[in-house]
């Protein structure tokens, strides 16, 4: 948007814009199937294991937050080059290129799925795919700015279809079904809090245009809050899927968020409401795919030293569409999954650890705070 | 023809004395070239209203250059004049007076008839400069053909704007203003003033804009009575109103109203930037002003605010927005716009914030339905039945049994039936009009279930639409939502809910992205407490402590954060804070001050 001739675009993002995207990366694919992967580790304490990797990613999102501070002005690909030299730089943000394109795989092909699954049987999930994606191109090709706006007031219908639900959902669900509170025991709770790390973890994804916070001193403040927001948000429906379904039963369904969802009704009205909840979740999913779809395309084109990243919209959306159509089925897909959550917690740890000690070391620290004032036009 | 209105017996008095004084008719005196001395006059003696805005704004608007002098005789004049305007336009008067001065100088009148005031031509210009007591006293002789004109102006023309002009054409954009010119035979330069004085519509109550409580004025077609109603609001002298002319051809003034120290100046910069850009033949109206400076022309969404309402356009300037008046457009715009300003209506704020709030609130709820009902009806009836309960479900197969079309095809029937009803109302005659549309919707909606076109709930999802779109205050809003109801209903009937919501999607992200004049379009929504006090809501108008952030006053302070001192426990929340340190001008306690830049 700012690059358009003629338009007075700011390239401004405010700090809770920034908790709410960063929120939405942490949950907004993973609670549909976070149950599913956690109970079988943690069993009833798989909620609290999601408070632990909240921990963990509290601690990654404060890294990255301070990485961000030191280069308020520069994307994560320059972070990296400005602290390894050019070409490791660029190796790095390929690195990171490729981590989003796996999120951005396996985020939509969850999500093409969960529509597929629950509602659109004759419908093939290819044509779901291909609008999803045309939808992303074109959030893409807006830019960030646009998906923090529409961000932020999908942000709130979410939330406040999740309290909704929460509230319909107490009458039926069963509390017993938490015990015994530590679960699978406390090695299995904290192996589990690992995996859910990951989900926290892939607040990362935010490096790659923090530098368009207004307020470059909030950043860390405001990743660490939206971690926290978006753990919660996920803690809460792992509990509620456990105590509506059980351990075994969660064990049978594919999305156990959907399935409680399906239990629940509006009084005499409206009977099998889960669709719109679904629809809801569908508008976050596809606005945590449009980040993680921006900050690939742009950290590719700083690698490649690209003034303008829309060329890559379309080459790389095939790329992602392609990907997501790797699992042919849903198993396949949760084995994917299983195995992205397990590795992909050391790379979200790796990255700000590595980078930031870099520049500690090298001691160096750019800018300050960047707190532009640009009017009208 | 009207008549002079002053007192024929004092005029004829006052004649024969001037007669007697005189004696005897003077002979003729020629200004030319050979007979008097040139003389050196100083230049822009005077220069009032009429001269004041030509050079630029008719430069701007493709006037010729200033070359074209006034010719010598007032019959090169004539024939000067009827090249340009054509030698039988019956409103173009050229009128030969004589001036009694000594000796005698021919003159001549130019006006167009209709614009320029009868009146005024006959009583200020024809009787002063014919007539007038010391006309007859007037050396004529010791004034030379570069100064004659000025003296004109300066001691017979009895008029408040008034300036001499020495090129031909420019006196004719001025004349085609509404203004008179006097020519002297042999002088280089022509007196022209003003004399606008058509025919126009009065000030009456906004047609688009209805308010049970509130002002009744609504702007017209005149401009200078438009401005006028804007300085009766806005006393004060910051107020500036920039004129300019838009148009080769219709040359219409434009003015550009904002309030100094409060405005942001790189929005009015902007403003007057795009507005000097626009070179076009005509400018029949403000809309077109809207469509050439608009950020993003091709959106279905309206990205200025307009206003038929001078209290609305005034409360607009005093949150820093700036003004567009046309002449000739009873509708002023404000820029910039956003998708909050457009579900506003000013009886939001004229009514007590009880109801002013909820009825807002009302009102989004309105456009969501209006935007979504019949796309959301057709996804449930054709992908979703399940949702409904059992005897809803039933309900509604039942009724749609006996039509023969897909619930899509009903949709569409009825949508396109309702479309045409609200197009052929809003053509007609008041009356008819809503005559029109009630019997329209009735008996449209009744056959059509007789006849089994449509089912009776699509009539009832259809009304209820309709009914939710007419409360969108703002008119080309509702348009677009109408437009984008019809690209959701297809989306639904391909893909249901997902199809709806990725088009809901799709539309909330070309909001996100929209600006008005720079300014995000969904500015006002971003951020949750100003949001709640004034934009999806309207709070208690006490605690309205700071203007709207989206424009960027310089002055952010509206009103003092503690007025009603005399409730209990506010002066105390006053003095508090003022040990505290604040002055009174923050927004919630936590903000200090003004934060004018």
């Amino acid at each position: 948007m700012g690059d358009r001739p003629g338009h007075g675009s700011r390239d401004e993002i405010y700090y809770t814009q920034i908790v709410v995207i960063t929120a939405m990366i942490v949950f907004a694919t993973g609670f549909l199937a976070a149950a599913r992967v956690l109970v079988p580790v943690a069993g009833t304490a798989a909620w609290i294991s999601v408070l632990i990797g909240g921990a963990f990613g509290l601690g990654i999102a404060v890294l990255a937050g301070y990485l961000a501070a030191r280069f308020p002005d520069h994307s994560l690909v320059r972070m990296a080059e400005r602290v390894f030299g050019a070409p490791l730089g660029k190796l790095i943000g390929l690195t990171f290129a490729a981590y989003c394109t796996v999120v951005l795989g396996l985020g939509s092909r969850e999500s093409v799925l969960a529509m597929w699954i629950a509602f659109l049987q004759t419908t093939p999930p290819v044509l779901i795919s291909a609008v999803f994606y045309v939808l992303i191109i074109y959030a893409a090709y807006l830019g960030i700015e646009a998906i923090a706006r529409v961000s932020l007031i999908f942000f709130s219908l979410v939330v406040a279809s999740l309290l909704v639900l929460t509230a319909l959902a107490s009458p039926v669900a069963v509390p017993g079904r938490l015990l015994p509170i530590v679960g699978n025991g406390l090695g299995p709770v904290m192996r589990a809090g690992f995996l859910a790390a990951s989900y926290a973890g892939e607040s990362i994804v935010v490096l790659a245009f923090i530098r368009h916070l207004k307020d470059k001193r909030g950043a860390s403040r405001a990743m660490a809050t939206g971690v926290a927001t978006g753990m919660a948000i996920m803690a809460v429906a792992t509990g509620f899927g456990v105590m509506m379904l059980g351990v075994r039963g969660i064990s049978r369904v594919t999305f156990p968020v959907l399935e409680t969802a399906r239990m629940v009704g509006f009084g005499q009205f409206l009977e099998r409401a889960e669709i719109l909840f679904l629809a809801l979740w569908f508008s976050a999913a596809l606005l945590k795919l449009a980040t993680v779809f921006y900050a690939s395309i742009t950290s590719i084109a700083d690698v490649l030293g690209l003034r303008d990243y829309r060329p890559l919209i379309i080459p790389y959306a095939l790329l992602g569409a392609a990907l997501s159509l790797i699992p042919k089925t849903v198993l396949e897909t949760f084995d994917y999954l299983n195995a992205f959550v397990r590795y992909s917690v050391w790379y979200t740890i790796a990255l700000p650890v590595v980078l930031l000690a870099g520049a500690v070391i090298r001691g160096l620290r750019e800018g300050g705070n960047d707190v532009r004032d640009r009017g009208a036009g | 023809m009207v008549r002079p209105t002053w007192d024929k017996g004092v005029f004829t008095v006052r004649l024969l004395r001037r007669l007697a004084r005189v004696g005897m008719r003077r002979p003729r005196m020629m200004l030319g070239r050979p007979l008097l001395p040139l003389e050196e006059v100083a230049d822009g003696i005077g220069t009032a209203a009429p001269g004041a805005e030509d050079s630029e704004a008719s430069r701007k608007a493709g006037a010729a250059p200033p070359d074209s002098p006034i010719p010598d005789t007032l019959d090169g004049v004539e024939r000067r004049l009827r090249d340009l305007l054509g030698k039988s336009s019956p409103d173009v008067i050229m009128r030969r007076v004589v001036i009694w001065t000594n000796p005698e100088i021919d003159a001549m009148l130019f006006y167009i008839e209709g614009l320029a005031s009868r009146d005024v031509v006959n009583l200020v210009a024809l009787r002063s400069v014919m007539l007038a007591e010391r006309v007859p006293a007037m050396d004529a002789g010791a004034l030379g053909r570069d100064n004659i004109a000025s003296v004109f102006m300066t001691h017979i023309v009895p008029s408040g704007q008034i300036a001499v002009l020495p090129c031909i054409d420019k006196v004719v954009d001025h004349v085609l203003t509404g203004e008179a010119a006097l020519f002297i035979e042999g002088a280089r330069e022509c007196v022209v003033f003003e004399a606008k004085g058509w025919e126009h519509r009065g000030i009456e109550e906004p047609h688009t804009e209805k308010v049970v409580r509130g002002p009744r004025e609504g702007f017209s077609e005149l401009l200078r009575a438009n401005t006028a109603l804007v300085r009766r609001r806005l006393r004060t002298p910051d107020l500036r109103m920039d004129s300019t002319k838009v148009g080769r051809r219709s040359k219409t003034d434009v003015v550009i109203a904002y309030v100094e120290g409060l405005t942001n100046p790189r929005l009015v910069a902007t403003v007057k930037e795009r507005i000097d850009h626009i070179d076009t033949d005509i400018l029949p109206d403000s809309g077109l002003i809207e469509e050439f400076t608009e950020d993003y022309p091709y959106s279905p969404f309206p990205q200025m605010q307009y206003t038929e309402r001078p209290d609305r356009f005034c409360a607009g300037l005093s949150e820093g927005l700036v003004g567009i008046i046309v002449d000739g457009s009873p509708m002023a715009l404000m820029a910039p716009g956003n998708l909050a300003s457009f579900f506003q209506s000013p009886e939001d704020y004229y009514e007590r914030f009880p109801y002013g709030g909820p009825l807002r609130a009302l009102r989004f709820i309105a456009g969501v339905i209006a935007l979504t009902f019949p796309a959301l009806y057709v996804a449930i009836s054709l992908f979703h039945q399940e949702m409904l309960p059992t005897k809803l479900a039933l309900a509604i197969a039942g009724s749609h049994v006996p039509v023969p079309f897909p619930v899509l095809v009903e949709a569409l029937l009825m949508e396109v039936a309702l479309e045409l009803i609200r197009e052929s109302s809003v053509r007609l005659p008041d009356p008819v009009g809503q005559t029109m549309g009630f019997v329209g919707a009735l008996l449209l909606g009744d056959a059509a279930v007789s006849a089994g076109l449509v089912s009776p709930i699509m009539v009832i999802v259809v009304a209820v639409t309709g009914l939710a779109s007419f409360t969108i205050p703002h008119y080309p809003t509702g348009l677009a939502i109408r437009l984008l109801r019809f690209l959701l209903l297809f989306l639904s009937a391909a893909l249901g809910l997902f199809g709806l919501m990725a088009g809901l999607m799709a539309i909330a992200l070309h909001l996100g992205a929209l600006t008005s004049f720079g300014i995000p379009y969904l500015e006002p929504l971003m951020k949750p407490r100003p949001s709640l006090r004034d934009a999806v809501w309207r709070s208690a108008v006490f605690t309205f402590n700071k203007r709207p952030e989206y424009a960027e006053p310089l002055d952010q302070v509206r009103q003092k954060k503690f007025i009603r001192t005399w409730a209990p426990g506010v002066a105390e929340m006053a003095r508090k804070e003022s040990r505290e340190g604040g002055d009174g001008g923050g927004e919630d306690g936590g903000e200090k001050g003004s934060r004018g830049r």
